[in-house]
């Protein structure tokens, strides 16, 4: 470690013991708390690594991994769905599927990302989900998920956020390393990160009426998190007024769709580019609770499937295709999938396992990693669902400690000893 | 009769030392009792509390009064008049007032909503009618008027409760949501909590939300009953296994609307065969027709409303609006006694949760944006024009879009979170709608209409600070805004409008007033 580095992690160490400590340590069990396990993390490496930026992606309400990568070869697939399934690759039908190897494909939705899969840039892992919770619920799903372990209502932080927050700032003083995009507060993934905001629209980032160095004094005194949150908006609305969101123009010709999600990781990209220090980003995409008249290939979830690859495709050939390459990788989960077998009204009821979707140069992409436990009925869960042969943790973990170099996994997904899948380079 | 009131104490200007904390907490509760609760906290997952012991144990050593702490929990922000009130007539006598809101006059503010927001009185049939121009037309003037009667009314804890309701039966804005809004949540919002279960079944916008309509026993919807269980009644932990939900949807089953977008029953839709759900036996009958059937679900809903898990349930979440995010055993028990002895009635709970001594060591909430904006129109006297373009933007709704909080447009049926670390991230956002109200822009109606005159009866500093701590935070301001404001002034001695106007503003803007 250099001397700068090293002053860098103490810098960050403080700011862990300032947020999260004093109130707790001054009242009660400090001198029991505080050596715990404080003193066991190794920061990850500072300004000067080569670590990725991180951007994750939530698939909010239970997306069907059984539409959106299908698995058409496994005969089951059509029995169980006779109304909503994906016509096989090799018909002639209009709404047919596009292989991806032998056994699954995309739907039509899908192939916004087929040029990322092409390029060997995206990796797939099927039949993934939550090993350490079989709940149906989203609400319960989601938080485990986005907390990074299941089972514990008590913990209020997110997997993504103690990344952060046992990481030295990718740049030194940055004021913003984190950010939520699109409407709504701070989802759980980032819940209790440093320096991180909820910011639904970064270009219209600003204060209508600019008293930012007389709130600056009365939020010094104040109390987390409203300090955090209004001491960092401060600082960051000076730093995205000085980007040209509106002027941007994504490389190599890409074009996001006009949504929410699409104009999220379009700002995302020239946020991305500025170079100012934001490391890691969260944007939910939601409505994948498709109960009822789901819309495979036209409808519901095809129009949400078109808008996610779509989007997600953009931002592959505007920032990770090159030809200037950037270290940055894309993870996509949702809290669980879809029965295997349709329901009475053409749609699915909430199962357990699905797709997950990660992306960057450092992927080892253009593989669908799965060991297939099969949609016969007596194999799988609670006789409905595709069975979770993968936890979603051991991916995560892999990110985590291959491409951002930390080691502290116990800390990011804590009591989980994850096993490497291999999706990284 | 204001600055006595008023701790400046030069504490509350440092940061959250350890010494602060404590001092705070042993006003308000033994320290043995506080140290026993930080350890309780700590023990189930020490690494959970990362940055959140802070807050809940964050107390504030200027709230010395009780009645005031009663006020700011039950309202939407205190005023000048509702102080004075509660501080006349004591904690007792002010809280049942608030539980009989029939006895308090609300006409202004009726009157003002049935003038100039007649959509949100809109008929079963003018809605169906409408529901094709339902966002243009309809959405909007109800969302409206929804933000101005928590600006407005004088029943105060009526609002705070058909807000607690709305998003524990949440229902994103749709055409019959505003029929439940209406005729389930605030018909039932001070009575018996099955009454609200009861209700919400047969209310078309829920059924329709959560595709019950669709669940027929030619193929089951698991959807309305799995938060029926999760959402509505038992809750997460209630102890229901997958096959309970599935077994629940079949009971359900034929519970439906009809093309008129009533509530029916369709027996024809009924599962009429063998069901078991949590240990209650459904034997299989005879497929016949009319009512047929229907009183499984009846009768099932009656075990839901008298579940123990239920009363725990409800109650744990209705002192975590009211008091604290970690609510006591103690104070859970209590809670949960007044609920079984009464039949889940919804003011004895009130009862037993907003007490005197819970109150005290109740820790700051974090207002969410909605009762934040409430809070402002309330303690400045901001007044809302009425407005009817509703094919231009205006900034009264227009402001909670931008807060993520505009009224009943959360997509989830979990409804609006109540947690400061969802909110808080928000802050520059909310800056942005205080300005909104202060700052008198556009046209009328627009956005609010604001004049410091109040404020300035006497332009000195002093006597402007001490009608922004009067009329904003009930005389309990802090001694860091007191500063800060009087620095604003600069060695002014008489202030002009635009310097009251500025300060009410900070204020607004200001830690203390994030807070209830």
């Amino acid at each position: 470690m250099t001397t700068h580095e090293e002053q860098c992690a103490c810098e960050e160490y403080r700011e862990l013991s300032r947020r999260g400590f004093i109130g707790a340590t001054g009242v009660a069990a400090g001198a029991a708390l505080l050596p715990g396990w404080l003193p066991e993390i190794k920061y990850a490496e500072s300004q000067n690594s080569s670590r990725d930026v991180i951007v994750s992606v939530f698939l909010r309400g239970g997306a069907d991994g059984l539409t959106m990568v299908a698995p058409f070869a496994d005969a089951d697939y059509y029995r169980g769905r006779p109304a909503i399934a994906v016509p096989r690759p090799d018909t002639s039908a209009s709404n047919r599927g596009t292989a991806l190897d032998n056994f699954f494909m995309f739907p039509p939705g899908m192939m916004g990302l087929y040029p990322a899969w092409q390029a060997q840039n995206l990796a797939i892992v099927h039949a993934t989900g939550q090993l350490g919770t079989n709940s149906r619920s989203h609400f319960e799903a989601e938080r485990y998920m986005e907390a990074g372990k299941p089972n514990d209502y008590n913990l209020v932080t997110g997997w993504l956020a103690r990344h952060l927050m046992s990481s030295a700032p990718m740049r030194a003083g940055a004021p913003l390393r984190a950010l939520a995009l699109g409407w709504g507060g701070m989802r759980l993934t980032l819940s209790g990160a440093p320096n991180t905001l909820p910011i639904p629209e970064p270009p219209n980032y600003t204060m209508a009426r600019n008293i930012g160095p007389q709130l600056d004094r009365l939020y010094t005194s104040a109390w987390a998190p409203a300090r955090n949150a209004a001491r960092d908006g401060i600082s960051t609305i000076n730093l995205l007024q000085s980007i040209n969101f509106r002027g941007y123009v994504p490389s190599n010709g890409a074009v996001y769709p006009n949504t929410d999600f699409g104009r999220g990781f379009r700002s995302l990209a020239a946020l991305i580019k500025a170079d100012v220090g934001v490391e890691a980003a969260h944007l939910d995409i939601g409505g994948w609770d498709t109960h009822a008249q789901q819309g495979s290939t036209g409808g519901v979830m095809h129009n949400l499937m078109v808008d996610f690859s779509n989007t997600l495709g953009a931002f592959w050939a505007d920032i990770i295709k090159g030809p200037t390459t950037r270290r940055l990788t894309v993870v996509c989960i949702s809290e669980f999938g879809r029965n295997a077998r349709e329901n009475g009204s053409q749609g699915t009821d909430h199962g357990r396992a699905g797709a997950a979707f990660f992306l960057g140069t450092h992927i080892r992409g253009g593989r669908v990693i799965s060991s297939w436990p099969g949609l016969d009925r007596a194999v799988l869960e609670d006789g409905q669902d595709l069975r979770v042969t993968i936890d979603y943790r051991d991916l995560l973990a892999e990110i985590v400690q291959r491409r951002l170099n930390n080691p502290n996994l116990d800390l990011v997904f804590p009591g989980y000893v994850p096993v490497e899948r291999g999706i990284t380079l | 009769m204001t600055d006595d009131l008023a701790v400046d104490t030069s504490d509350e200007a440092e940061a959250p030392s350890p010494r602060r904390t404590f001092l705070g907490l042993g006003a308000g509760l033994a320290a043995s009792a506080v140290l026993a609760r930080a350890a309780e906290a700590q023990r189930p997952t020490r690494r959970a509390d990362i940055g959140t012991l802070t807050d809940r144990l964050g107390q504030r050593l200027e709230w010395r009064s009780t009645e005031l702490r009663l006020l700011r929990r039950i309202s939407m922000g205190v005023t000048a008049a509702t102080a004075d009130r509660v501080r006349n007539i004591g904690f007792t006598r002010f809280l049942e007032e608030q539980l009989d809101p029939a006895s308090i006059d609300d006409s202004a503010c009726q009157q003002r909503i049935s003038t100039n927001y007649p959509q949100f009185a809109y008929s079963q049939a003018t809605l169906l009618a409408k529901d094709s121009v339902f966002w243009q037309e309809v959405a909007s003037p109800v969302m409206r008027s929804i933000v101005e009667r928590a600006c407005f009314s004088e029943r105060l804890l009526e609002q705070r409760m058909i807000e607690f309701w709305s998003d524990h039966f949440n229902i994103q804005l749709s055409a019959p949501r505003v029929v439940d809004y209406r005729d389930v949540i605030m018909a039932n919002a001070l009575g018996k909590f099955g009454d609200l279960v009861r209700a919400s079944m047969r209310s078309p916008a829920m059924l329709i939300y959560l595709d019950q309509v669709w669940s027929t026993k030619y193929g089951v919807n698991e959807n309305y009953a799995r938060e029926l269980l999760e959402l509505h009644t038992v809750g997460w932990d209630g102890g229901y296994t997958q096959q309970d939900v599935h077994d629940f949807a079949r009971v359900l089953t034929g519970w439906t609307i009809d093309n008129q977008r009533r509530f029916t029953y369709n027996a024809g839709y009924h599962d009429f065969g063998a069901k078991r759900v949590m240990g209650q036996v459904f034997p299989a009958r005879t497929e016949a027709g009319g009512t047929a059937g229907m009183d499984e679900a009846i009768n099932f809903a009656e075990y839901l409303i008298h579940h123990p898990a239920t009363a725990r349930f409800i109650c744990t979440k209705l002192l975590r609006w009211f008091i604290r995010p970690d609510p006591t055993a103690a104070q859970i028990s209590a809670a949960v006694a007044a609920f079984t002895s009464t039949d889940g009635d919804i003011k004895a709970v009130l009862r037993a949760i907003l007490t005197e001594s819970n109150l005290a060591s109740a820790p700051a909430k974090l207002k969410r944006p909605f009762h934040y904006y409430a809070s402002i129109v309330r303690a400045t006297g901001a007044t809302i024009d009425p407005w009817t373009d509703w094919t231009t933007w205006e900034g009264v709704v227009g402001h909670h879009w931008d807060n993520a909080h505009a009224p009943l447009t959360w997509a989830t049926p979990d409804g609006f979170p109540d947690r400061a670390e969802y909110w808080a991230g928000l802050m520059v956002n909310r800056w942005n709608a205080a300005t909104s109200i202060l700052y008198n822009w556009g046209v009328p109606g627009r956005y609010p209409r604001f004049t410091p005159a109040p404020f300035m009866a006497t332009a000195t500093p002093t006597a402007v600070i001490n009608e922004i701590n009067r009329r904003m935070f009930a005389g309990e301001m802090t001694m860091a805004l007191r500063t800060e404001l009087q620095s604003t002034f600069g060695s002014a001695t008489t202030l002009s409008s635009s310097h009251v106007q500025n300060a009410v503003h900070l204020a607004a803007c200001s830690p203390d007033f994030q807070y209830y």
